[in-house]
């Protein structure tokens, strides 16, 4: 795999699937406070996801970044103000409904223990299905096409506590594809792997996103990979929205220095134009390194 | 029971759909996906085993015990009974009446402990985790001590309620905060109902020998000296209970992925868990007034099942309700068996020949693990 996205080579051509290719669905947080117990961690956030699009929350650690995502897809009802779904306040919707529109994978996820990758992507079709009704053809068919577009179907037998960390976090984005949701929260999916496996499911997240249509929100700690993937940009600091954008335009050395304390020089990714941040570093100026453009 | 089960998940090697959509993977033989993995075998055939282990047992206790009883006597007792018979009336007055508390106390009991272990997300919590068996064995003290009860079926009613009461009191305390339940708050909620409990009856027992002479052979746990007249009124709630159990095992295969993971899939978690949580209470509680407080059927009887047919609790939910009666009956079997004309509680039994199946299972998982 080579880490180099060639801007020539056409992305692979996926197979036609039993999945839907939903309608953009509309997301949107008006107002939003979310609060841990007595703690309020996100302060009236005003946010709107482009549907069709990647956005990517990034923020320094403890800024709200992951509650946001979380009140985004239900897991935390707001201490004030909405997230509407499609025009619908999601608190007002059936949990059901809301999974058949929206998929949320939290942070490191955990398999139950001895589980296939075949059964654990089946999990996915739990909005689907009834108490007691059956497997069906459909089922089937959608964990087929998820393990086909993740790229796993050679895994589907294996153990999941067998596969290496990559491996895994792509099973996990397969059982998002076989619930079939319009949209893909994501929380942190490259924490804990390698820069080579980081970009491998950043890829095939880009992927699904530019062939199906999947509106894909995440949190990423890296900032350069972030403005690498990211449509739409969305700087946190202490539970409000810095700035929001598309990267080239949000993400500066001031911005940088607002947002995580850092100072930084922000250079064009000599790859694809997008802004790439170089930390200047305290040791690096105390010795003499850092050339005479640095801060 | 009419529950239709769903059987397996998507087949173990799908291949890419051909474009068409009509091209099923793999058929059912190669696509039990449930029983994917190593060294497991596919739920059906797992029913049809126990099916028949269930027969054997259920013969076995009509026919062994002080007295053996030909399987022919035992035959002619059910059908065709003779006045007078002493074969008979041992069949029909003593062995009939165990074999069904056996039956119904076992389902009970490895239902319950599959729902415990999975709705706690606790390898090791057993039906007794809630506090439930702490709260029953106190009415039962209650009703020695304070009432001078002493019959089982006079026990039933306080045993029941004590469990009501414990379920209800853990549950409670466990949703203060605001997270509401969570499996850790349960499991340290129950195990602090249950020192309560266990600290009362303590001083009760040492106190009060007559009370500790009675309670000690309930306490025990045991299908012996039960009239059938005890299984009607518990019946009803057992049946409801298990329903709900079989009912339970998408909530709880949604429920071991994390509940985040749950929530995203449109489960509502805090419902599910109440769900899960009535018809632990259900199970358990009528299981403990049946056959005391044997918590250890329900600790083993998941784990068996889990090795056998792997995580998904749809299929684990339904072994552990066949395979709980079987150790049930077997331990009674064998206690009757191992000390004749004498017999040892099934309760005890059970601990016996559950604990070294539990530590080949552990160590197995380990082997597997490492």
């Amino acid at each position: 795999m080579s880490l180099v996205a060639d801007p020539e080579t056409p992305v692979a051509h996926l197979p036609v699937d039993a999945l839907q290719h939903h309608d953009p669905v509309s997301l949107v947080a008006r107002g939003v406070s979310l609060a841990y117990d007595q703690r309020t961690v996100v302060h009236g956030v005003d946010l709107a996801i482009p549907a069709g699009a990647v956005t990517v929350i990034v923020g320094a650690n403890g800024c709200g970044k992951s509650t946001l995502l979380r009140g985004l897809g239900r897991i935390l009802k707001p201490t004030s103000g909405t997230v509407e779904l499609g025009g619908r306040d999601v608190q007002r919707m059936r949990p059901r409904e809301v999974a058949g529109l929206l998929g949320l994978l939290p942070q490191q996820p955990v398999a139950p223990e001895g589980i296939t990758v075949a059964d654990l992507v089946g999990r996915g079709r739990h909005p689907h299905q009834g108490a007691f009704r059956r497997w069906s053809a459909a089922d089937a068919d959608a964990v087929a096409t998820a393990l086909a577009l993740t790229d796993t179907q050679d895994l589907a037998g294996r153990r999941v506590e067998e596969l290496s960390g990559g491996q895994r976090q792509r099973v996990w984005v397969a059982l998002m594809l076989a619930q079939d949701p319009s949209i893909m929260l994501l929380d942190e999916p490259t924490t804990y792997l390698d820069i080579a496996h980081q970009v491998d499911v950043l890829e095939l997240l880009a992927e699904l996103n530019e062939e199906r249509g999947t509106t894909v929100v995440m949190v990423l700690h890296e900032l350069n990979l972030a403005a690498r993937y990211a449509d739409h940009l969305v700087v946190m600091c202490e539970g409000r929205v810095l700035r929001e954008g598309a990267p080239a335009d949000v993400l500066d050395a001031a911005c940088v220095q607002e947002a995580f304390g850092l100072d930084a020089q922000v250079v064009a990714d000599p790859v694809t134009g997008s802004p790439l941040v170089v930390p200047v570093g305290r040791r690096a100026v105390r010795r003499g390194r850092a050339l005479d453009t640095a801060v | 029971m009419s529950v239709v089960l769903e059987p397996a998940t998507p087949p173990s090697g799908p291949n890419r759909t051909d474009p068409s959509g009509s091209g099923r993977p793999p058929g059912p033989s190669s696509g039990g996906g449930s029983a994917s993995g190593s060294g497991r075998i596919s739920g059906p055939v797992a029913v049809a085993f126990l099916v028949v282990g269930l027969l054997l047992v259920s013969l076995a206790s009509l026919v062994w015990g002080a007295r053996d009883v030909a399987p022919s006597a035992v035959w002619d007792a059910l059908v065709a009974p003779v006045a007078g018979d002493n074969d008979h009336l041992v069949v029909r007055d003593l062995r009939v009446p165990r074999t069904l508390i056996g039956l119904v106390g076992g389902a009970a009991l490895g239902a319950a402990g599959a729902l415990m272990q999975g709705v706690t997300r606790n390898p090791i919590a057993d039906p007794g985790l809630l506090g439930i068996n702490a709260g029953a064995s106190l009415a039962v003290i209650v009703a020695i001590a304070g009432f001078g009860i002493g019959s089982t079926s006079g026990y039933l009613w306080f045993a029941f309620a004590g469990a009501a009461v414990a379920a209800v009191v853990v549950y409670g305390a466990a949703s203060l905060g605001w997270e509401g339940v969570t499996p850790v708050k349960l499991a340290l909620v129950g195990a602090a109902f249950t020192a309560t409990c266990t600290s009362v009856i303590t001083v009760v027992l040492l106190t009060d020998t007559r009370t500790l002479g009675e309670y000690r052979f309930w306490q025990v746990g045991s299908l012996a000296n039960r009239p059938l007249d005890v299984l009607g009124p518990v019946l009803p709630f057992v049946v409801v209970g298990l329903v709900l159990a079989l009912a339970a095992g998408r909530v709880l295969n949604a429920l071991a992925l994390g509940d985040d993971v749950a929530r995203g899939l449109g489960q509502d978690v805090v419902r599910g868990r109440l769900l899960i949580v009535t018809a632990v209470v259900l199970l358990c509680g009528s299981a403990v007034s049946l056959v005391g407080p044997i918590a250890f059927v329900g600790l083993v009887v998941p784990h068996v099942a889990r090795a056998v047919v792997g995580p998904d609790y749809r299929w684990i939910v339904l072994l552990s309700t066949l395979l709980g009666p079987v150790l049930l009956l077997a331990a009674d079997v064998a206690g009757r068996l191992v000390v004749r004309p004498s017999e040892l509680e099934a309760g005890l039994v059970v601990a016996v020949i559950g604990a070294p199946v539990l530590i080949a299972l552990v160590r197995r998982s380990r082997a597997v693990a490492a």
